[in-house]
């Protein structure tokens, strides 16, 4: 009897993929299209050996629930994944030994889609093996682990992506770092315009409702037509005050896109804080009063870390739409992984597009699993 | 004091701007000197505008129906086992940047609207399957039992009671999923799509400043009056919600 | 100790405090009881000045209450509140050592003290000391509270309704355990309630508030046998007068010391409502008295219910 309706669902969808779509395509150049690499290409000699752990996620649907099950679904589907990135890149090796060096190899739709299947499977087994958020992070983590070592040492630098990659492997660390370090700027005016934002309407309920009925008007504005709304007065006041150029603010670039980004940070954070304090206990502060602690004293032992908790959920959608915007900023020439992105859809070069994507959503991922992480740990502190 | 309902104005606001906007040309002209040609003249706004609404409008049609459908089956009990898993995708795919959907659709199914309304329809999927399913949750469950108890179907149930209540919470829900779409549609210019995005994007790479304000007003001012309607749309459900329990109390 | 002196207390458009005078002397038990709206909760939170009175004075150890810091006022006193109120982020050491810490003990004292209060609570030290609220039943949670408002030995506890959203059989132990904790510490008590039963059998002294003002103050005996107007009567019941001044009576006060008696042993803290009970259940009309150690003491009959105390009756 199937004891998972769900896993049978996913495996069978993975099932129709693998034979329906291609696992890599081949082209001889970057200008035609990939035709897929035949599967017995694929799983000639003993690199079909990589798709076994796959055996145990297809007979997943037909197994007694219980923790081994569970922990062999999680550990199956991360030997899949790492194997499958391993195969392509033996694959690619292989065929790039016997082409042209413009030839290219890329992942194809069918190896995306058993990996999104794996890593649902892998999910919903974690989900199951254990209710602690700080755990199932950490798993799942681990559980990502071999993949990431073989991407990182080289297993698949014949794939196109790693070929585009390693074509420009400096601007690449320039896109990330400056993606990054524009994120970590904007954090600072947010946090400081937010949080004292957050406590005026927490203290002070009449506030809140033309405060925020602002801050919602700017979160409906489109994030690209707000970089642009800033690029003419940003740029007009550069050249009313020229001191400000050699400061290394202009029109364009950083400078919009961090100040846009601030903007749309303000909602969630001046929310979550207000929304945070309102959940402190009043019978809790009573206490403190009653006891004899000041005003400052409840605010720093009391308020604060009671509050935390449900401030990080909002620095952590806050970081997460930052991600994004900030590719959106590309357009603007503040650089980022957005510029690699754009680069690729403009010349319709897909592994570019990718090489910009992956890291793109891999670092919204890790944003999101390291604040909630944070978020859990806080909340198990303070109840 | 009366509070001046905002929705007419901007509504308004928007219309004269979009079929006005050739004859603010002086005004552009004067505001940048500089620049040789101070109105985006390539399209009409009208059309940029009709362009991006029908992408935006057939996008979150089908982000509805598919999202509201996946919703009530998750939360029936034959799908009950489903409801993890349409959890983690809803809340996994919110983690994807939007413009990182759009990005991918294009190599997979190339240049042009069709790739970029899928796109589009599936991101604006997630928030409505969300918001449907804490919407039918937070219904009370006394009520239901009630419902059961004077005989209404299952699918009467539905129909009747948990859409009904769960409305506000799903409209919200589908607020949030058209207003990202308007956003993303409008970087969707970069991919061969004709919206109100192509002006500010032609503009960027023009460094033409007058291009990027005029597309800029025009879809910041469309989704502000989208957003009003839909909070008009929210309190009337509400009144609605009130009136038709009161007739039924 | 604390000394109200014509104090008056107004909110926009209606008084809430109307002239009260009270003096609340070193170790009594004071319970300020009342309807709703009498103003017995204000007049307990303007000792602390948690409500700042508009008219008067009120008077602490000698000192105008006016003349402190409120955060000084507050931290010689003790304060425990209906909903309890605990840090839910902090152990129960931690919040039992919330005033210490803000008084500057060192640690070494904190942790012997918070000991010595969860013992005399009748907690577990070392299993209750790192638990976190959230763990806790309603009574522990409420030990914890008053654990917390005498960990810095005040002169003074202040207490409102701590027990009002207790169950009964919780309520009852704490209350127990509220009377013995006083006996032995001498620490004076101001407990606001509006349960008659729980002023009886806690306070030394009753005040009964009524629309801002003192209607009648005295010994729940004293209260009870001559009530002052037919509110106060109404307010200490009509029907139950009797049965309520048996509560407020001991067996120890009554009984016939050397008699004996056959049955189970009453004590002589027992109350003479009590006895009254155990007499209709068992059927007799006398019972056996032991005192504390469990040692027969003597009897006590059904018609000593009716008389009025003997000069030879144990203290």
């Amino acid at each position: 009897m199937v004891k998972n309706p769900v896993l049978m669902v996913l495996v069978v969808a993975a099932l129709a993929a693998a034979i329906a779509l291609p696992f890599l395509s081949h082209a001889p150049n970057r200008l035609l299209s990939g035709q897929p690499v035949p599967w017995g290409l694929v799983l000639e000699g003993w690199r079909g050996l990589a798709f076994a752990p796959a055996i145990i996620l297809l007979a997943d649907p037909f197994l007694p629930d219980g923790r081994i099950t569970h922990a062999l679904v999680a550990l199956a589907a991360s030997a899949l994944i790492a194997g499958m990135i391993w195969l392509a890149g033996d694959v690619a090796r292989a065929m790039a030994d016997a082409a042209t060096p413009a030839a290219r190899t890329s992942f194809g739709a069918a190896f995306w889609i058993l990996a999104v299947m794996a890593a649902l499977a892998a999910s919903d087994a974690l989900q199951k093996l254990t209710r602690e958020p700080a755990l199932r992070i950490g798993l799942a983590l681990l559980l990502a682990l071999p993949a990431v070592l073989l991407v990182a040492n080289g297993f698949i630098d014949a794939l196109s992506i790693m070929k585009e990659y390693a074509n420009r492997r400096a601007v690449f660390a320039a896109a990330v770092t400056t993606h990054l370090a524009i994120i970590a700027a904007m954090l600072v005016p947010t946090l400081a315009i937010g949080l004292p934002l957050g406590l005026l309407v927490h203290r002070r309920q009449k506030l809140g409702r033309p405060i925020f009925a602002v801050l919602n008007i700017i979160q409906t504005v489109p994030s690209i037509a707000l970089f642009g709304l800033l690029i003419a007065p940003l740029a007009a006041l550069v050249a009313f005050a020229p001191a400000l150029a050699r400061l290394g603010i202009s029109g364009i670039g950083v400078t919009p896109a961090i100040i846009a980004l601030t903007l749309y940070s303000l909602l969630p954070i001046v929310r979550s804080t207000a929304a945070g304090l309102a959940a402190v206990p009043g019978a809790a502060i009573e206490a403190a009063r009653g006891i004899g602690m000041t005003r400052a004293q409840i605010f720093r032992a009391v308020e604060v870390p009671l509050a935390l908790p449900v401030l990080v959920a909002g620095l952590r959608v806050t970081v997460v739409q930052a991600v994004g915007l900030t590719a959106v900023a590309a357009l603007i020439g503040a650089g980022g992984l957005g510029a690699i992105i754009f680069q690729g859809l403009n010349a319709s070069a897909i592994d570019l597009v990718l090489l910009g994507v992956v890291p793109l959503v891999g670092i919204a991922v890790l944003a999101d699993l390291a604040l909630k992480l944070a978020g859990a740990m806080l909340k198990a502190r303070t109840g | 004091m009366k509070r001046i309902d905002p929705l007419v104005p901007a509504a308004l606001a928007l219309v004269a701007l979009v079929l006005g906007m050739p004859a603010l040309k002086p005004l552009f002209a004067w505001m940048f000197p500089d620049q040789a040609r101070p109105l985006y003249e390539q399209d009409s706004f009208l059309s940029l505008t009709l362009g991006h609404l029908s992408l935006v409008a057939i996008s979150s049609a089908v982000s509805v129906v598919v999202g509201v459908a996946v919703a009530i089956f998750v939360t029936r009990p034959a799908g009950r086992a489903f409801r993890p898993l349409a959890e983690t995708l809803t809340a996994a795919g919110q983690t994807f940047p939007p413009i990182a959907v759009l990005a991918i659709a294009v190599p997979l199914l190339g240049f042009g609207p069709l790739p970029a309304l899928i796109a589009l329809a599936l991101y604006g999927l997630l928030p409505v399957t969300e918001a449907t399913v804490a919407g039918i949750e937070q219904v009370p469950s006394g009520v239901r039992e009630a419902a059961r108890g004077i005989g209404m179907s299952p699918a009467g149930i539905l129909a009747k009671v948990e859409l009904p209540l769960a409305a506000p919470v799903i409209v919200a829900g589908i607020r949030t999923s058209v207003i990202i779409n308007i956003g993303t549609a409008a970087i969707a210019s970069t991919v061969g799509v004709k919206t109100l995005g192509l002006p500010i994007i032609v503009g960027l790479s023009g460094f033409n400043t007058a291009y990027v304000l005029q597309g800029a007003l025009v879809v910041g001012l469309l989704a502000v009056v989208v957003d009003l309607a839909f909070d008009r749309l929210g309190a009337f459900l509400d009144r609605w919600n009130r009136d038709a329990g009161a007739k039924t109390a | 100790m604390i000394r109200f002196e014509h104090v008056g207390k107004d909110y926009a458009g209606w008084t809430a405090i109307e002239d009260l005078s009270l003096t609340v002397e070193k170790g009594e038990f004071c319970v300020l009881i009342g309807p709703s709206g009498s103003g017995k909760t204000t007049t307990l939170k303007m000792i602390n000045r948690l409500i700042e009175h508009d008219r008067g004075r009120i008077l602490f150890e000698g000192a105008e209450i006016r003349s402190f810091a409120p955060e000084e006022l507050r931290r010689r006193m003790g304060y425990a509140i209906q909903s309890i109120g605990l840090f839910p982020h902090w152990t129960v050491e931690e919040n039992i050592g919330a005033v210490p810490k803000l008084l500057g003990w060192p640690r070494a004292k904190i942790r012997d003290r918070v000991t010595e209060l969860l013992s005399m609570l009748t907690l577990d030290p070392e299993r209750s000391r790192a638990r976190y609220p959230r763990h806790l039943s309603g009574g522990e949670q409420q030990r914890i509270g008053v654990a917390r408002a005498l960990a810095a030995s005040p002169s003074v506890l202040l207490m409102d309704e701590p027990f009002g959203a207790l169950d009964p059989v919780t309520r009852d132990t704490l209350q127990a355990e509220m009377l013995r904790i006083q006996a032995a510490s001498g620490t004076t008590v101001v407990l606001v309630t509006h349960d008659i039963d729980e002023a009886i059998r806690l306070a030394s002294r009753i005040v009964i508030l009524e629309g801002g003002r003192i209607v009648q103050s005295g010994s729940p005996r004293e209260i009870l046998a001559s009530p002052a107007n037919d509110f106060v009567a109404d307010f200490v019941g009509r029907s139950d007068r009797g049965l309520r001044l048996l509560a407020a009576e001991r067996v120890g006060d009554r009984m016939r010391r050397g008699e004996t008696a056959a049955g189970e042993p009453l004590t002589v803290d027992a109350s003479l409502r009590e006895a009254l009970s155990l007499f209709v259940a068992r059927n007799v009309d006398r019972l056996p008295v032991s005192d504390t150690s469990g040692t027969l003491v003597g009897s006590i009959h059904l018609a000593d219910l009716v008389r009025t105390p003997s000069p030879d009756a144990a203290p």
